[in-house]
């Protein structure tokens, strides 16, 4: 007949036509609409600590608002609705941003404009981007939050971002099949974020990381009486550290800190002068390590250093630190004997040191060191200046005045505890005198205040006491609730003697540590349910557990630097030299052995078509080189046209392979039919391709 | 019978010009016995289209303008005293003939439009109790008026599903409709069309394209559609297995008209718009046909050689 060829023509090129349309434009299906609004959410929630209630409060209501338009609920907002949220929200950030900092600015614009982007995903391009920008915001979490937990929180709503970008792909998959293909993918990609991670240079940013959180954490360079006690109840790591010998006894581990020269009567203060800006000034007065004497017969220890990001400068060691090196920072020893880094601590950061173990740093003290450390000032405390004087006329010797005062605090009605009663003016001489109560700090402060009334130059130090030991992991975590302060007198002959008062009132928390003790008190205080959750065994053996990997994590991933690049590479490359031949002989094998895998992949695919589909393929892909694309409703016939208008040569044999496939394919043949006919099948195949291939 | 068919086909295009897909699918639907939906804006050829086929197949027929104040008695006859023999007597309506052309049915009460349903569906009516059966072949060409025009009563699924078919004419291509105006009075002569085929003729084509092989891929095919149309992926309503089934009969009458005795997936494309699209979205939409056209995705999403195995 006349039209026949023509109309089912005009069908066909009317499909193809209209298959071009649907792919331009965009429709979510009801799973991909769900994902994006999970992603959404969960994505922001990694960032919830470092957003503003605005911010938090806008991603809420955009939240319930996006979720309605999709449930059809509210119409798409108009231009003018859209450009007004725009704008609100850009009023908002203009307002916070000086309160926020570059960064954080730089984060809530960023989440913004993330928050807003479902409003106008109208084509794929807008929702690549959107799945971008939600990973970029995932990732910028890390930026606030380096921990293994975390990270693994991180990966598992990065799977989500990934199940929402698949979906696009595979409209019909369920949840599970997403998940699945997802993870399949990430698993997939290991040994390539491997080879990655161990070989790629780890090149410095080209900017200048801001200080994330301006907020110090731990010690302070001014304390006044009762500071301590608010570090006391955080649980927050301060640093961990890992000794290459044995770890030396728990009285010896007094990470020294911070040593406070200056008291105003009320509070202590680290000399202003002490360390950076005046270096050289002090060049001329103060010792240096060469002055110390008998350094070189003092045990020495050496051990690693992991800080957690506090924002601060200073760093933690046991005295005498006489070696240190770290890569990430540069670090001073200062003329106190105490350690600094160059810039504040605003990540992981690791340092080796190596201390002689000791209770005194033996110099020699300049005359105006001597006068900064007999200062005193009597505002408050004139009964504990006049205390120290009396003192100073019963006892000559000074360590036998030491001595007496310890006793003091040993044998009268001194005790440790929390809670001290409140001391007006923070005055020491009430402390010593009338409440007899309170800590480290209580103790320290009084007792160099009352040294110094009595002549003996004396200075408090600050820092941490002990640690707690994670057996599985084999280092100490020191806390911030380990924080301690302890006093440093000059004895002629002995130099820098530590002294630590709260030792001669209670001995166990010097001897058993902080950590314990302060668990023994939260438990009297409270009977909650969670303390003696807190106090059983296994809980204690699996934090430790938690705990041990968390330190592997910091100390191998995120502390993992351009050295130990090097190191692994040239590690890598020593095996290479030395096995080079197993090792070609085995990547020979593995590469076999994939090629083998393959192919029988390939093989069992096959074997799921029937023949005439699997020759029918094949002439779909040679179509291809002739410019002929694979959709899905491609028939047979549609298939031979195709072919026909772009090959007029071939079209008897296209015709008759394409009639024969109909035949096998779509009507009813006895078995033995079937094979005859696949067997012509397969050789008009063969004259079909080289027909295709004789015409160019 | 080719011949036959061809002729048929062409006269047809000779009426309604430039619409060769539609005209095949119309009579594809006849030979597949199925009712056929026309919805259009007024003035494309609806009523055209009803008349050239009727005529052509040599039917009797029969026209039944639908308005509001239309009552089912009006459709379906009615029953009166015939004094001389003291007995009812019933008047036939218009639903009595081979061909019924619903004209504009949306234009009728619910009550009136369901008055078609026993007809369409069992092809026999009920009229005071007593069942009548119809002529044979019993066909109703209904059309329809988009729906946002005033005065229009959307037909219920349930109605939708008892036509084969819903196709649109749609705007004619310039040239066409530059033909269209320049004949201006050869194109509603329908007195100069020929009949081609008896009513006997056409019982035996029905009986034929009933008889058409359908292949187990064909099936998978359709299997694969339905399912498709059920996995909830597309905002429409699912298709039953009786859309399923009026799709393989609609098939095999486009087979039929193709000269062959077997189905190929490329029958089920050509149909599947026709044949589905009222059943997944019943509304009515112009601009969406284009682009967003549920059962074009829907198609587009299953794969025509191997259907289950992708």
């Amino acid at each position: 007949m006349v039209n026949k060829r023509y109309s089912s023509l005009s069908i066909n090129q009317n499909i193809l036509l209209q298959e071009k349309l649907v792919q331009g434009h965009l429709s979510l299906s009801k799973k991909t609409q769900l994902l994006l609004m999970c992603s959404l959410g969960l994505n922001c929630l990694t960032l919830v600590l470092e957003l503003s209630g605005w911010l938090i409060a806008y991603i809420v209501i955009s939240l319930l608002w996006q979720s309605s338009i999709y449930l059809k609920l509210v119409a798409q907002p108009n231009r003018l609705i859209k450009l007004l949220v725009s704008i609100a929200g850009l009023f908002l950030l203009a307002l916070s941003a000086k309160q926020l900092g570059l960064l954080n600015s730089m984060v809530h614009l960023l989440v913004f404009s993330y928050l807003l982007k479902p409003l106008e995903l109208t084509s794929r391009k807008d929702f690549y981007i959107q799945v971008l920008l939600g990973i970029f915001v995932l990732v910028t979490s890390l930026v606030f939050i380096q921990s293994l937990y975390f990270m693994l929180l991180v990966l598992l709503f990065l799977t989500i971002n990934f199940m929402l970008l698949f979906s696009i792909f595979y409209k019909t998959a369920s949840h599970k099949t997403l998940a699945k293909g997802v993870t399949t993918t990430l698993i997939k990609s290991i040994p390539l974020t491997l080879l990655l991670f161990i070989g790629f240079p780890k090149i410095a940013p080209f900017w200048q990381m801001p200080a994330a959180q301006n907020a110090q954490v731990g010690l302070s360079d001014e304390v006044k009486v009762g500071d301590i006690a608010k570090l006391a109840l955080s649980n927050k790591l301060a640093f961990r550290v890992e000794f290459d010998q044995a770890p030396p006894n728990y009285q010896q581990m007094y990470w020294r800190t911070l040593v406070l020269e200056d008291f105003d009567g009320i509070k202590w203060y680290q000399r202003k002068d002490n360390y950076q800006n005046l270096w050289q000034q002090q060049l001329q007065e103060e010792p240096d390590f060469s002055s110390i004497i008998g350094l070189s017969k003092l045990p020495l220890v050496s051990y690693q250093v992991i800080v957690e990001p506090n924002f601060q400068q200073w760093l933690f060691g046991l005295n005498i630190m006489t070696n240190v090196k770290s890569e990430q920072q540069t670090v001073n020893k200062n003329r106190d004997f105490t350690l600094t880094a160059n810039k504040k601590l605003n990540s992981v950061t690791s340092y080796r040191v190596t201390s002689a173990l000791t209770d005194h740093i033996n110099i020699i003290l300049t005359p105006t060191a001597r006068n900064r450390n007999l200062l005193v000032n009597e505002r408050n405390n004139q009964a504990l200046a006049d205390e120290g004087q009396r003192l100073r006329r019963l006892y000559q010797d000074d360590l036998s005045l030491v001595k007496a005062v310890l006793t003091r605090f040993n044998q009268q009605n001194y005790h440790y505890t929390l809670n001290p009663p409140l001391l007006s003016n923070n005055s020491l001489s009430e402390f010593y005198f009338d409440t007899k109560a309170g800590f480290c700090e209580h103790y320290a402060s009084s007792f160099t205040y009352l040294m110094r009334s009595a002549g003996i130059p004396a200075r408090m130090v600050l820092g941490y006491l002990g640690g707690e030991y994670n057996q599985r992991g084999n280092y100490y975590s020191v806390y911030q609730r380990d924080a301690h302060a302890w006093s440093e007198v000059w004895i002629a002959g002995r130099g820098w003697l530590r002294i630590d008062p709260t030792a001669a009132v209670s001995p166990e928390r010097v001897e058993t540590g902080f950590s314990e003790l302060l668990q023994q008190e939260q438990n009297m205080l409270s009977s909650d349910l969670f303390a003696s959750f807190n106090a059983s065994q296994w809980f204690n053996q699996l934090r430790y557990m938690f705990e041990a990997i968390d330190y592997q994590w910091t100390k191998w991933v995120v502390g993992y630097s351009i050295n130990d690049q090097i190191n692994v590479i040239n590690a890598l490359y020593l095996t290479f030299v030395q096995h080079k031949r197993l090792i070609i002989a085995i990547s020979v094998l593995m590469l076999a052995m994939i090629v083998v895998l393959i192919s029988l992949r390939k093989k069992n695919k096959a074997s799921r078509f029937p023949t005439e589909v699997l020759l029918l393929n094949k002439l779909i892909k040679s179509a291809n080189k002739l410019g002929i694309l694979k959709t899905p409703t491609l028939t047979a016939d549609q298939l031979a046209q195709h072919i026909i208008s772009e090959k007029p040569s071939a079209s008897a044999a296209v015709l008759t392979f394409i009639n024969t496939f109909k035949k096998v394919h779509y009507q009813s043949l006895s078995a033995d039919e079937r094979v005859k006919e696949i067997d012509k099948l397969k050789q008009q195949f063969k004259q079909l391709t080289s027909q295709l291939k004789q015409s160019g | 019978m080719n011949d036959l068919v061809s002729s048929v086909v062409h006269q047809i295009e000779q009426i309604v010009i430039g619409k060769q897909t539609q005209v095949k699918l119309s009579i594809a639907c006849i030979f597949a016995k199925g009712h056929l939906l026309i919805e259009d804006l007024p003035g494309m050829g609806k009523t055209t289209l009803a008349h050239a086929l009727a005529a052509t197949l040599n039917l009797s027929y029969q026209r039944v303008q639908f308005t509001s104040d239309l009552l089912p008695s009006d459709v379906i006859g009615v029953s009166i005293y015939d004094t001389e023999n003291q007995t009812f007597k019933l008047h036939q309506g218009p639903i009595f003939n081979q061909l019924v052309l619903a004209d504009e049915i949306n234009r009728a009460s619910p009550k009136t439009q369901s008055a078609l349903l026993e007809a369409m569906e069992e092809n026999r009516v009920s009229i005071d109790g007593k069942t009548y059966q119809l002529p044979q072949p019993f066909f109703v060409i209904a059309t329809q008026n988009p729906l946002f025009h005033s005065g229009t009563y959307s037909l219920p699924e349930s109605q939708l599903d008892r036509f084969m078919m819903r196709i649109s004419l749609g705007f004619p291509s310039v040239e066409a409709e530059k033909q269209i105006l320049s004949n201006a009075f050869g194109a509603t002569d329908f007195s100069s069309l020929k009949a081609f085929i008896t009513p006997e003729q056409l019982i035996e084509i029905q009986l034929k394209v009933q008889n058409i092989h359908v292949g187990e891929e064909v099936l998978n095919y359709v299997v694969a559609l339905l399912q498709q149309s059920r996995n909830g992926h597309y905002d429409v309503n699912p298709l039953s297995p009786r859309a399923g089934k009026s799709l393989i009969s609609a098939a095999k009458a486009w087979a039929f008209i193709e000269g062959r005795d077997y189905l190929l997936p490329d029958d089920i494309q050509a149909v599947f718009s026709a044949v589905c699209q009222h059943r997944l979205n019943p509304a009515f939409d112009m601009k969406a046909e284009a682009t967003n056209d549920s059962s074009q995705r829907i198609l587009h999403s299953v794969d025509a050689i191997s259907p289950l195995l992708s």
